[in-house]
C-alpha cells in the first residue's frame, strides 16, 4: 500500500494513500473538532469546524475531506483557526431554532434538570427522580416548600394554560416520599480523600457545600454560631411554611454523609479564619446576611428586628407583642413576621413604602397574609417612632409616598409626598427592612468585599485568599435559598478541583441556546397536539387551624396528584442536550450564540416517525442523514432542498419522516450531530398512554 | 462571404433579437425580398449590440455593410426598397435610412462598436457572430468551420495541438483563468476513458456572451470541443447548457446532429480512426452548477453541490474519470488558434494574458452590449471609447468587473489593463465578462448589496460560512442602506467577509465577499457615512435620501409632475414645483427628466446630486 508523508503541527507522520488530513492528525493523537464528518461516510466538508491551515494555501481547508499528500505541512491550531471555528459555531447557532435546556431549567439558579425528574416522577421512578434532583439540589424538600420557583415562571405551560407546572411541589413530593420510604435513595459519601474542609455557616450554602464535598470524599466540618443547623431556614422561615421535621430530615442526609457539626461556635470569637486555614485544606464561608438593617428614622431602637423576632419564635419563645403590631417592610421577613404575629394572636398591619407589585417576596405570601387578616398599606414610610407616655404603647409617625424614577434595581423609587404625615398607634413595631452581611469581620481577616458582601470570582466563588471560597447570602446579600444551594454546589466543585490539584474553573456549564423570539406560527407548532390541562391544586390547611397553630399550610401533593401534575410537563429542551456536538464545541470554543442574531430557521417538528423526531430548525446541514438514508437504500430517504440560506433537509415530495426513513431512522438519529434528528425520548404523552402520534404510523 | 452579388439582409435572431421583436422584422424582410424578386433574407445570430435589437445588417453586392438598429416591421419596406434600388441612389438611400434608424435610437451611433472601433484587433470569439447563419452547417463551412479540426486530424499530432494551445497563452475564460494548455496536458496524461465538457452554464447576472456564441455560432464551439477531445484523447463530450437558454440548447443539438451527419463527429471523424460522441445536457439553472465539481454532480444526477478539490476533475471527474471542463468562450478561441497559429493569438494582449476577451458592457455608458477587446486594453478605453463614456452631467465612479464574484475598480485606476494579474491586484477580477459602469449616482453599499444578495441566494447552502455568513453580511448591508447601521457593523462585515472568503469550499463562497471587500477598500468613507451619519453620499438609498425641487431653477415645465408615478409632484405649469416627501418613493424619475437643474437629491442634509442643466440646443436634440 502506497503511503504519503506529511507534517502536522510540526510532527512528521506517514499514512496510507487515500487517508485524509483528519485521519493523519488523529493517528498522531491530535484532536480536531468535527460536526459533519461521520466515520465511514464520504466526506461532505460542510461545517468547516475541522478546518486547518495547509502551508501555502490562501484558504483554510476542511481536514475531514482533504486527502493527505506528500510534503504537506499542516497546522491544526492557531488563533486564526480557533477564531474561524468559533465564528462557524456562532453562525450555526445564529440560524438555530433550538433550545438546549428547558426554559424552566434555564431559570433555575441551581440548574435542576426539571423535565428529567418530572418525567421520572410521571414514570413512577421516584428513586431515579431523587438521583436527578440530588445532582443539582441539596435540601430539595425544603426548597420545594420555600423556593419562589423562578422555574415555574419560565414554564412554557404559562403561555398555554394559565399556570406553569408545579415544579416545586413535585420535588417536594418526591423528597417527602423518599424520606418516608423504607430504603430512601440517598447520595453516598465518596472514598475518603484525606482532605479536610472547614465550612463556616450551616445554612443552605454551607450544608450544600458539605453535601457535595462529602460525596467527593472530602471530610467536612461545619462551624455555626447557632445551636442548630439550617441558617435562615431554621431561624428565619416559620414552621407553618417549613416544618422543622422536613428540614431536619434533610440536614440528617448531610449528617449521614459524614459531616461534623461544631454548633454554637462563632467565627470571630471562637476561632479565626487564619486558624481555620491552618488546620484545613480549604475553607468555605457561608455566613449569610445576619445583621438586620435599621429603620433609619428617629426612635428606631424602639422597633423589634424582624429576624430577631422570628429567631425567638423559632427557638420556641412566644414574645409578648401586645395587641396591635405594625410590621414595616415588604419582603419575606415582613410577611413571615406579620403572619407569625397573627398566629401569636395580634392584630397586624404591614406598612410598605412602595406598592404591591414591587414587593420582593412571593405573591402567595402576600395573599396568605391577607387571608389571615393582615392589613396591608402601601406607599407609607416611617418618619419617627416614639413611646406613648411611659407605657408600652408606641406612636409611629408615617409619611405617604409616591413612585418616582426607576432606581438601579429597575423598581420605581418611592418619594415622600410633602405634608402627608399621619400617626399610627400600636404596641409593637417590627422592622423587617432587610439584612446585611457582617463586613467588619471579613475585613478584619483580609477578605475583599463588594457592595453586597464578600468578593468572589463569579465562576469559581474563590475569594481573594487562596483556598478560601464563599457563597450564598454572604456574597449576594440577603437573597434566596436556592441561590445559596447553587453556590454551595459551585464552591464544592471548585474546592474539589483545588484539593485534587486541578485547575480551579468551577463546574463546567455547557453553552446553551434559547429559542427566541418565537412568533405565533412557531408557538402553534410547539403546542400542536398538546392538550390543555389545568394545574393540579394542592390541599391546604383550613383557616381556623392556620391561625391557631404553626402547622404547615401547604399539605403537599398525593401520589396520584403528583403523577397527574407531572404529566402536564411538555418535556421542553433538547433531546440531545447531552450529546449535541454543536453545544459541546460551542462550549469549548466559547461561542456566543447571540453574536450574529438575524433571520433564522423556523421551529418545526415532525413526530410522525415511531422511532425518531425531526426538528428541521436544529439542522446544521451536515448531510449525514441524507447520506445514511441513501446508503440504506431508503425508497424516499431525505434530500437537501432549496438554495442559499433557505436550504433544508426534508423527505422528498413533502412526505413525512415516517415515509422517508423506513430502515435508517435509528442510524440517522445516532449520527445527527445535533438534536435535529433524535430518538424519541419518553415524552409525557407517551406515558399517558395516548400513543397518538406513534400509533398512527405503525 | 457574401460574394454572391446579391444584397443580403441579415436579421439577428438570437434570444436578444427575438425578445425585442426581430422575428416579425425577419418575416417582413422575407416578404419584401420575395416581392422585389431580388436580394436575400438571412437569419443570423447576435452581433453584440443587444440593446439596439432588432438589428438588420444590410450587406451590399460589394460586401460593404451597414447596420440598422431598432428596426420595426413598419420600417422594413422602405429599408428594403432603398437597398434594392439602382446603384446610383444607394449612397443617398443609405444615408437616409441611417437617419431613420438614428432617430429611433435617440441619436446613438450606428455601427457595432465592437467591429469598428477595435478594428485593430481581429474578432476571434465573435468572428462570425451575426454573420453566419447558425442553423446552416453549409454557411458555417463557408465561414471556415471545422477547418481547424481537419487540420488537426490531417496535419498535427494531439501533443502538437496541446502544445499549440499552451503556446498561444490561452487561459480559461470561465473566471479562474487557468492556463488551458496546462489543463489539456494534465488531462492528456490521464488514462482513458475520459471526458471533455463544455461549460455553458453562464450564471453571472448580466453576462450573456456564452449564450450569444452558442446561439449565433454553435459550430465554432462544437469544433472547439472536438479539437479538445481529440487532443486529450477523450471520445465523449458533453455540453452543459443552462435550461434557461432553450435557443442555445436547440441550436447546439442541431449543430451536433448536422456535424455527425456530415462526418465531423461520430464513429469515424472525417474518415479517420477517431471517435467523438457529443451530447447536450440541460443545466439545473442554479448559479453554482457552473462550478465544475457541482456541474459534474449535476450531470451525474445528484444535487449540484460542489465538493473539495483536490482531487481535481482532470484526475477524478465525471463518473470518477478524468474530465477536462472548459468554458464556451475558451473553446470558441480554439479553432481560431489552430487555424491561425499560436503566434497570432499570442501576438495579442499582455505578457500573461493573451488573445481577446468578450465583455458584456452595461451600466452607465451610452452604448452597452457585447464587446470583444484585445487583452491589455485599458478599462478607461473600454468605458470611454467603446462605451461612449458615462451620460452627460455624470462622472465615472467605478467599474464593476466579474459580477458577483468580482469587484469594483475605482475610476482612479482606469488605466488598469485587461489582464488577469493586473486586475487581480486591484481586488477586482477578469471574471467571466460582466463589466458594469458605475457613475456618481451609484451607491457602493447598495451595489455591494446587490451582488451579495445574488450569491447569498445562490449558495448551494453547504458551507457554514457561505450559507449563513453571506446572509449575515447581507443583513448588515440591508441595515446600512436602511439607515439602521450599528457601531459594530463594519467590523463584523469585514470579519465575516474575510472568513467567508477563506473558509468556503468552492469559488462561489470564496469570491462572494469580493464586491464587499473591494468597495470597502476603495469607498470606505461611503460605508462609514451610512453607519455614522445615516447618509448615502450617492443619494441612492431610499431610506436615507430626500428629493427636492429648487425654486430658483425650476421653470415650471411640469415634466417632473408628469413622470412622477405616485403623483408626489403637483402639476402647476409655469410655477415652481415641489415634492410631497410623504408620497415620494425616491424613484429618481423626476431627476432623470428635469433638464433645468432643478431636482436636487439630499442625504444627511447635503445636496448630493442636482439634475443636469441643459442648453437649448441639447434640449432640442
Ligand atoms: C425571614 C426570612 C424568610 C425567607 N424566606 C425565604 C423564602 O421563602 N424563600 C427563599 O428562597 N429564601 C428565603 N429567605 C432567604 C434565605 O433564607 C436565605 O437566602 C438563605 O438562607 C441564605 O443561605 P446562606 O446559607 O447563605 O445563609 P444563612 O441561611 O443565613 O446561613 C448562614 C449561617 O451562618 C451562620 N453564621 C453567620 N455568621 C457566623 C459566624 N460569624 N460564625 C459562625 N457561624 C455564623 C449563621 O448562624 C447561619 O446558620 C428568607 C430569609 C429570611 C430571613
Ligand atoms: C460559482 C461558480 C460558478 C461558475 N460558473 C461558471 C459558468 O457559468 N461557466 C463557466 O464556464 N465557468 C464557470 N465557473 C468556473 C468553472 O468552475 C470552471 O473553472 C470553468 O468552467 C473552467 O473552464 P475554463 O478553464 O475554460 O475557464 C464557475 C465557478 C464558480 C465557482
Ligand atoms: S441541537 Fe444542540 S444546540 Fe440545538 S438545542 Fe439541542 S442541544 Fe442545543
Ligand atoms: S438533520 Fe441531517 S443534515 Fe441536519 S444536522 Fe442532523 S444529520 Fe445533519
Ligand atoms: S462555498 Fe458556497 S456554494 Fe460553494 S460549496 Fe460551499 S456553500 Fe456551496
Ligand atoms: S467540514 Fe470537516 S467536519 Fe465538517
Amino acid at each position: 500500500m502506497a503511503t504519503v508523508r506529511l507534517k502536522i503541527d510540526g510532527r512528521e507522520v506517514t499514512v496510507e494513500q487515500g487517508k485524509t488530513v483528519l485521519d493523519a492528525a488523529r493517528s498522531l493523537g491530535i484532536s480536531i473538532p468535527t460536526l459533519c464528518h461521520i466515520e465511514g461516510l464520504e466526506p461532505v466538508a460542510a461545517c468547516f469546524l475541522c478546518c486547518v491551515q495547509v502551508e501555502g494555501a490562501r484558504t483554510l481547508s476542511p481536514s475531514c475531506a482533504l486527502p493527505a499528500a506528500n510534503g504537506m505541512v499542516v497546522t491544526t491550531d492557531s488563533d486564526d483557526i480557533r477564531a474561524a471555528r468559533r465564528t462557524a459555531l456562532e453562525l450555526l447557532l445564529s440560524d438555530h431554532a433550538g433550545e438546549c435546556i428547558a426554559p424552566c431549567a434555564a431559570r433555575c439558579p441551581a440548574g435542576l434538570d426539571v423535565p428529567g425528574f418530572v418525567y421520572e416522577i410521571a414514570a413512577g421512578q421516584n428513586d431515579q427522580a431523587m438521583k436527578t434532583i440530588f445532582d443539582r439540589l441539596s435540601l430539595p424538600g425544603t426548597l420545594g416548600r420555600v423556593c419562589p420557583r423562578l422555574c415555574e415562571q419560565g414554564c412554557r405551560r404559562c403561555d398555554y394554560d394559565h399556570e406553569g407546572l408545579a415544579i416545586g411541589a413535585l420535588h417536594r413530593h418526591a423528597t417527602d416520599r423518599n424520606q418516608a420510604a423504607d430504603e430512601p435513595a440517598l447520595p453516598r459519601a465518596g472514598e475518603a480523600s484525606g482532605k479536610r474542609v472547614a465550612i463556616v455557616g450551616a445554612g443552605p450554602a454551607g450544608l450544600t457545600a458539605a453535601f457535595y464535598l462529602l460525596q467527593h470524599g472530602h471530610a467536612c466540618t461545619l462551624f455555626d454560631a447557632h445551636p442548630k443547623a439550617g441558617g435562615m431556614l431554621r431561624y428565619g422561615i416559620p414552621e407553618y411554611r417549613l416544618p422543622r421535621a422536613a428540614l431536619d430530615a434533610e440536614i440528617d442526609v448531610v449528617d449521614r454523609l459524614g459531616a461534623t457539626f461544631r454548633m454554637s461556635t462563632r467565627w470571630g470569637s471562637d476561632f479565626s479564619l487564619t486558624e481555620l486555614r491552618r488546620d484545613h485544606d480549604a475553607v468555605f464561608l457561608g455566613i449569610g446576611a445576619q445583621l438586620s438593617s435599621r429603620l433609619r428614622c428617629e426612635g428606631e431602637d424602639l422597633a423589634y428586628s424582624g429576624i430577631e423576632f422570628l429567631r425567638r419564635v423559632a427557638e420556641g419563645e412566644s414574645p409578648d407583642l401586645g395587641h396591635s403590631v405594625v410590621v414595616i417592610g415588604g419582603g419575606n421577613t415582613a410577611m413571615d413576621s406579620a403572619r407569625t404575629a397573627r398566629r401569636l394572636g395580634a392584630e397586624v398591619r404591614v406598612l410598605y413604602r412602595r406598592t404591591r407589585t414591587e414587593m420582593p417576596c412571593l405573591m402567595e405570601e402576600v395573599e396568605g397574609a391577607e387571608e389571615e387578616g393582615v392589613g396591608l398599606e402601601f406607599l407609607v414610610a416611617p418618619v419617627r417612632l416614639a413611646r406613648q407616655g411611659n407605657g408600652h404603647a408606641l406612636t409611629l409617625v408615617c409619611q405617604r409616598m409616591e413612585l418616582g424614577e426607576e432606581d438601579d434595581s429597575g423598581r420605581r423609587r418611592p418619594v415622600p409626598i410633602p405634608d402627608s404625615e399621619f400617626e399610627v398607634r400600636c404596641d409593637t413595631v417590627i422592622a423587617a427592612v432587610g439584612q446585611a452581611v457582617d463586613r467588619s469581620l471579613a475585613e478584619h481577616e483580609g477578605l475583599e468585599l463588594t457592595g453586597w458582601g464578600l468578593a468572589v470570582d463569579e465562576k469559581t466563588l474563590a475569594t481573594n485568599l487562596p483556598g478560601v471560597f464563599a457563597g450564598g447570602d454572604a456574597v449576594l446579600g440577603a437573597d434566596l435559598a436556592v441561590r445559596a444551594v447553587a453556590a454551595g454546589r459551585i464552591a464544592a466543585t471548585s474546592i474539589d478541583q483545588h484539593l485534587t490539584g486541578q485547575p480551579v474553573t468551577g463546574p463546567e456549564e455547557l453553552a446553551a441556546i434559547a429559542l427566541r423570539p418565537v412568533d405565533d406560527e412557531e408557538q402553534a407548532a410547539i403546542f400542536r397536539d398538546i392538550e390543555k390541562a389545568e394545574r393540579v391544586p394542592t390541599p391546604t390547611l383550613g383557616m381556623e387551624q392556620r391561625l391557631s397553630s404553626f402547622e404547615e399550610i401547604d399539605q403537599g401533593l398525593g401520589d396520584e396528584q403528583a403523577r397527574a401534575e407531572a404529566l402536564r410537563c411538555l418535556s421542553c429542551g433538547c433531546a440531545k442536550a447531552g450529546g449535541c456536538g454543536l453545544r459541546r464545541w460551542a462550549t469549548v470554543y466559547l461561542a456566543d450564540p447571540y453574536r450574529f442574531l438575524g433571520r433564522r430557521r423556523r421551529f418545526a417538528r415532525d413526530d410522525t416517525h415511531p422511532e425518531v423526531v425531526y426538528e428541521p430548525g436544529k439542522c446544521i446541514m451536515c448531510d449525514a442523514c441524507v447520506r445514511i438514508a441513501a446508503e440504506a437504500s431508503e425508497e424516499l430517504g431525505l434530500s437537501i432542498t432549496g438554495r442559499g440560506f433557505d436550504v433544508s433537509v426534508a423527505v422528498p415530495f413533502d412526505a413525512s419522516m415516517s415515509d422517508g426513513l423506513r430502515h435508517a431512522a435509528r442510524r440517522c438519529a445516532e449520527a445527527c450531530p445535533t438534536g435535529a434528528i433524535a430518538l424519541r425520548t419518553g415524552r409525557a404523552c407517551d406515558l399517558a398512554g395516548c400513543g397518538g402520534c406513534s400509533a398512527e404510523t405503525t | 462571404m457574401s460574394g454572391s452579388g446579391e444584397v443580403e439582409f441579415r436579421v439577428g435572431l438570437a434570444s436578444c433579437g427575438v425578445a425585442n421583436g426581430a422575428r416579425p422584422v425577419h418575416e417582413a424582410i422575407e416578404a419584401a425580398v420575395r416581392e422585389a424578386g431580388r436580394g436575400a433574407a438571412r437569419a443570423v445570430g447576435c452581433g453584440g449590440m443587444c440593446h439596439r435589437e432588432p438589428l438588420v445588417e444590410v450587406v451590399d453586392a460589394d460586401g460593404r455593410g451597414v447596420v440598422y438598429t431598432h428596426v420595426t416591421p413598419e420600417l422594413v419596406p422602405g429599408l428594403v426598397r432603398r437597398h434594392l434600388r439602382p446603384k446610383g441612389l444607394l449612397t443617398r438611400a443609405r444615408w437616409l435610412a441611417a437617419g431613420l434608424a438614428e432617430r429611433g435610437n435617440g441619436g446613438s451611433a450606428l455601427h457595432a462598436a465592437a467591429t469598428e472601433e477595435t478594428s485593430a484587433a481581429p474578432r476571434i470569439v465573435l468572428e462570425n457572430c451575426g454573420r453566419v447563419d447558425p442553423l446552416s452547417l453549409d454557411d458555417a463551412l463557408a465561414h471556415g468551420a471545422y477547418e481547424g479540426l481537419r487540420a488537426c486530424l490531417e496535419r498535427f499530432t494531439p501533443d502538437e495541438v496541446v502544445e499549440t494551445i499552451s503556446a498561444s497563452g490561452l487561459r480559461g475564460r470561465g473566471g479562474a483563468g487557468f492556463p488551458t494548455g496546462r489543463k489539456w496536458s494534465l488531462a492528456r496524461a490521464q488514462a482513458a476513458p475520459k471526458y471533455v465538457i463544455c461549460n455553458g452554464d453562464e450564471g453571472d447576472p448580466g453576462a450573456f456572451m456564452d449564450r450569444l456564441v452558442l446561439e449565433s455560432d454553435p459550430h465554432r464551439v462544437v469544433e472547439g470541443l472536438a479539437i479538445a477531445a481529440w487532443a486529450m484523447g477523450a471520445e465523449e463530450g458533453l455540453f452543459y447548457i443552462r435550461a434557461e437558454y432553450p435557443q442555445a440548447v436547440r441550436r447546439v443539438r442541431e449543430a451536433i446532429r448536422e456535424a455527425e451527419a456530415r462526418g465531423f463527429l461520430g464513429e469515424r471523424v472525417l474518415d479517420h480512426d477517431v471517435r467523438l460522441r457529443f451530447e447536450v445536457r440541460e443545466g439545473a439553472g442554479a448559479f453554482v452548477c457552473g462550478e465544475e465539481t457541482a456541474l459534474i454532480a449535476s450531470l451525474e444526477g445528484s444535487r449540484g453541490m460542489p465538493r473539495l478539490r483536490p482531487p481535481y476533475p482532470v484526475e477524478k471527474g465525471y463518473r470518477g474519470r478524468p474530465t477536462a471542463i472548459n468554458n464556451v468562450e475558451t473553446l470558441a478561441c480554439v479553432p481560431w488558434i489552430v487555424r491561425h497559429g499560436a503566434e497570432a493569438f499570442a501576438a495579442l494582449g499582455t505578457d500573461s494574458s493573451k488573445g481577446t476577451k468578450v465583455f458584456a458592457l452595461a451600466g452607465k455608458v451610452r452604448h452597452g452590449g457585447l464587446i470583444e477587446v484585445p487583452m491589455g486594453v485599458s478599462i478607461h478605453t473600454i468605458v470611454e471609447e467603446l462605451g461612449g463614456g458615462v451620460p452627460k452631467g455624470r462622472t465615472l465612479k467605478a467599474v464593476q468587473l466579474g459580477g458577483p464574484s468580482g469587484g469594483c475598480l475605482p475610476a482612479s485606476l482606469g488605466d488598469t489593463p485587461v489582464d488577469y494579474e493586473a486586475l487581480r491586484e486591484t481586488g477586482a477580477i477578469m471574471g467571466s465578462g460582466g463589466l458594469v459602469v458605475l457613475d456618481d449616482r451609484d451607491c457602493m453599499v447598495d451595489m455591494a448589496r446587490f451582488f451579495l444578495r445574488f450569491t447569498c441566494h445562490e449558495s448551494c447552502g453547504k458551507c457554514t460560512f457561505c450559507r449563513i455568513g453571506t446572509q449575515r453580511m447581507l443583513e448588515i448591508l440591508d441595515r446600512l442602506c436602511e439607515g439602521e447601521g450599528r457601531e459594530e457593523d463594519l467590523a463584523n462585515l469585514e470579519e465575516l467577509a474575510d472568513r467567508v472568503s477563506r473558509t468556503s469550499l468552492c469559488g462561489l463562497g470564496q469570491t462572494a465577499p469580493n464586491p464587499v471587500l473591494t468597495s470597502l477598500r476603495y469607498f470606505r468613507e461611503e460605508f462609514e457615512a451610512h453607519v455614522q451619519e445615516k447618509r448615502c453620499p450617492a443619494g441612492r438609498c431610499a431610506a436615507l435620501t430626500d428629493y427636492r425641487i429648487n425654486d430658483a431653477a425650476c421653470i415650471g415645465c411640469t415634466m417632473c409632475a408628469q413622470v412622477c408615478p405616485v403623483n408626489a409632484i403637483a402639476y402647476r405649469p409655469h410655477e415652481p414645483h415641489s415634492i410631497d416627501l410623504d408620497l415620494c418613493t425616491r424613484c429618481n424619475m423626476c431627476f432623470e427628466v428635469c433638464e433645468d437643474g432643478a431636482v436636487e437629491v439630499i442625504s444627511g442634509g447635503e445636496v448630493c446630486a442636482t439634475s443636469p442643466r441643459m442648453s437649448a440646443a441639447e434640449k432640442a436634440s
